[in-house]
């Protein structure tokens, strides 16, 4: 792939304004994944398949009795809408619980779909049935031949949320995702739900039958919504049917929730939260006799996102800011499309790992930021040193530097994205030429991405930064140099990235921009980020 | 007067003898650190292994290091699934064959001192650990047609697999990052 290189382009002609369009599409071709059906092991369609025939053998023992809505009336359990059981085989996620327990996520069209009523406020002019998705979970067995079906339902919060099946699964949340995801057991209980707040988990509920006293029990940062479940749906002829709601208690906790079983706590801090249905209490009147195989809702962990970890409220709303995106270089010919922040995190997504976590935290040696691999996932850490005195600019720049650390780590381990031959080969190429050192190497392979690192950083100041984008792309251009030094001579650039530096300017005038950025200093364009 | 005369033949018969301990336990420590030579094969892989650098000089550790932890690294499903392991693709069975087969020769690795007369002029041998940018490496382990030698600098281990070409040269094969750590 031939080198980008920004040379000044608003005083550049047409043509080379081109040639520069056409190496774009060549990066983004190289960056940005296509969609496609979900990726499996070769031996995932004879795995779905043992799922298929053991659902078949089985369904019949695992659902309510005929009797299933009256006895649920008569009992007072919790009325809930109950779901069509029929999967469509041909639409799945194949992903593994942090346990080790394999899960088939399989679509689960409803002929008939329910929804929130706050869909309504939503979406006011689009039907919401349209707009849900629901799927059913087979939970493989840790120790017995069988599979523990689950139902999650995703219910978008506005339309920047709105997915298909292949891009949200309890294997994978959109890293920038709002909404409420519920689950529910096979035999029509709700079992909890998790709120999602542009793709950070804030709380998870569940649902109680509001009691003659009204009241719930709390534990913890724990709050009680008196709510009304609604029961409409919309039927085979696209018609709303309004039906009379339910009212209940919805206790909603801040955080994930759950609790950490013993011997299950990663190393790396990350949340590995399970859920299991309470054995009791929720459940007036014991469940009806019923045909084994019996049906036990299994273990559940928190649904897997990208994990913002960041206390630092002005780096944690930059990150999220970033994750955004957009196109805002209008002013130059569309070169917005370049931003490769968001693509990036789209690639974790996609591959349906979340292996990214950023966190602040004490870094020796005074660095700005690490990045490494701890138990599979990149894990950024910027310095609360650092933080403290560097601008938002800055810090942006260093989150951008270090998602590039991530992803070229996420090629080199996750086999699903290495048919992306570009950056894969470009790996290669450096880590031959530099004697096998891997902190070399990414920082020549980052070179390639210099462009695409200034773009991300441009759109978010224009959007959300202290200067709105006055700076001139000029500015972040050369901000994206940051760290790409040589490991023999850590003043100097590494020779990859020589060749990328704008005409008329130095090294030593972007090392300039890049301390006081960093540093805060009166000669910095950035706001100090604290 | 006579307790110094006593005492005198005593310290020169103590340190005979501790000359003489010395004597024999020397070989011993010494055969335990440095045990042999690398073998002209393994020569050849640490050669083809900087095949490609860009570098002028290589700067490297003058021993071979005995670490052996890392290898357990390589089993179970932590970096490993049925395709590959991390760069390294198990199109060539051989190569999970290799892998799998490495552990034993790793148990048997030993310090052994690289000959600067054996080895090309771009390398220059180190002995300062603390001399920054340092590399150290394992001895070469040779497995069928694939070589293997951990790569160590003080932020990253890599393990390095060559596969022997039919013009009888070590071919860069694939690596298998074991520790990376960026710090900017």
């Amino acid at each position: 792939m031939p080198p980008l290189k920004y040379k000044n382009l608003g005083r550049s002609g047409f043509l080379p304004l081109l040639l520069v369009l056409i190496t774009i599409n060549s990066l983004l071709t190289s960056c940005v994944q296509e969609p496609e059906a979900p990726r499996l092991e070769p031996n995932s369609g004879d795995q779905l398949a043992r799922v298929k025939s053991w659902f078949e053998e089985n369904k019949t023992n695992l659902r309510l009795p005929e009797r299933g809505s009256n006895f649920r009336t008569e009992s007072q359990e919790l009325i809930l809408p109950f779901f069509e059981k029929e999967p469509d085989w041909d639409q799945f996620h194949h992903y593994y619980f942090p346990d080790g327990r394999e899960v088939f996520e399989v679509s689960l069209e409803n002929a008939t779909k329910y929804f929130p009523t706050s869909m309504l406020d939503s979406f006011p002019d689009r039907d919401p049935a349209e707009l849900v998705i629901q799927n059913i979970l087979f939970v493989k067995h840790p120790t017995q031949e069988r599979f523990d079906p689950l139902i999650a339902r995703y219910y978008p919060d506005n339309q920047e949320s709105l997915e298909d099946f292949k891009s949200i699964s309890y294997g994978g949340i959109p890293y920038d995702w709002s909404g409420k995801v519920d689950i529910w057991t096979y035999n029509e209980r709700h079992f909890i739900g998790f709120i999602f707040d542009n793709g950070e988990l804030t709380h998870h509920s569940t649902y109680q039958l509001q009691t003659s006293m009204g009241e719930a029990r709390i534990m913890g940062d724990c709050r009680t919504i008196i709510r009304e479940i609604s029961n409409n749906y919309t039927d085979r002829d696209g018609i709303v049917v309004v039906r009379p709601p339910t009212v209940v208690v919805e206790v909603v906790c801040t955080g994930s929730g759950g609790y950490t079983p013993s011997g299950n706590n990663r190393n790396d801090g990350s949340d590995y939260h399970d859920y299991e249905r309470p054995p009791c209490c929720d459940d007036p009147v014991p469940a009806p006799p019923r045909d084994l195989p019996s049906y036990d809702p299994p273990t559940i962990p928190s649904p897997n996102t990208i994990v913002n970890r960041l206390t630092n409220p002005c780096a944690s709303r930059t990150f999220k800011q970033l994750s955004k995106g957009s196109s805002y270089l209008t002013d130059l010919y569309g070169l917005g499309s370049l931003d490769i922040f968001p693509g990036m995190l789209d690639l974790f997504e996609q591959s349906g790992k979340f292996d990214y976590q950023i966190q602040n935290g004490f870094v020796s040696n005074g660095a700005n930021a690490i990045t490494q691999r701890i138990n599979g996932i990149n894990v950024i850490t910027l310095n609360n040193d650092y933080l403290a005195k560097a601008t938002s600019l800055s810090i942006t720049r260093t989150i951008i530097h270090e998602t590039v650390h991530a992803f070229l780590l996420e090629n080199t381990y996750n086999m699903d994205l290495r048919y992306n031959h570009t950056t894969f080969d470009l790996l290669l190429r450096y880590f031959e030429k530099y004697d096998q050192n891997w902190n070399e190497t990414h920082h020549a392979a980052m070179s390639h991405f210099i462009l695409g690192m200034a773009v991300s950083l441009y759109n978010w100041d224009k959007k959300f930064g202290p200067t709105g984008g006055t700076l001139g792309f000029d500015y972040y251009y050369k901000m994206a140099f940051g760290g790409l030094l040589n490991p023999d001579n850590p003043t100097q650039l590494i020779d990859e990235a020589k060749q990328f530096i704008p005409s008329g300017s130095s090294w030593a005038e972007i090392q300039k921009i890049l301390n006081n950025e960093a540093t805060g200093t009166n000669q910095a364009n950035g706001t100090k980020c604290n | 007067m006579k307790q110094q005369e006593l005492i005198r033949p005593m310290e020169r018969s103590a340190t005979s003898w501790g000359f003489l301990i010395l004597f024999i336990i020397f070989p011993l420590i010494s055969e335990g650190q440095v045990e042999k030579n690398l073998t002209k094969e393994q020569y050849q892989v640490i050669e083809d292994a900087f095949r490609k650098s860009g570098k002028d000089e290589t700067r490297i550790f003058f021993q071979t290091i005995d670490y052996k932890s890392w290898v357990h690294l390589l089993y179970g499903s932590y970096y490993r699934d049925k395709r590959g392991i991390a760069l390294c693709s198990f199109e060539d069975p051989n190569l999970e064959r290799a892998i799998d087969q490495l552990i034993d020769h790793v148990s048997n690795i030993r310090v052994k001192e690289l000959s600067r007369n054996k080895l090309g002029k771009r390398f220059t041998l180190i002995n300062d650990l603390t001399d920054y940018p340092y590399l150290s490496i394992t001895e070469p382990i040779i497995i069928g047609e694939y070589s293997f030698i951990l790569f160590k600098y003080p932020n990253s281990e890599s393990l390095s697999v060559q596969k022997k070409n039919s013009e009888g040269n070590w071919v860069f094969e694939c690596a298998i990052p074991l520790y990376v750590v960026f710090i900017d």
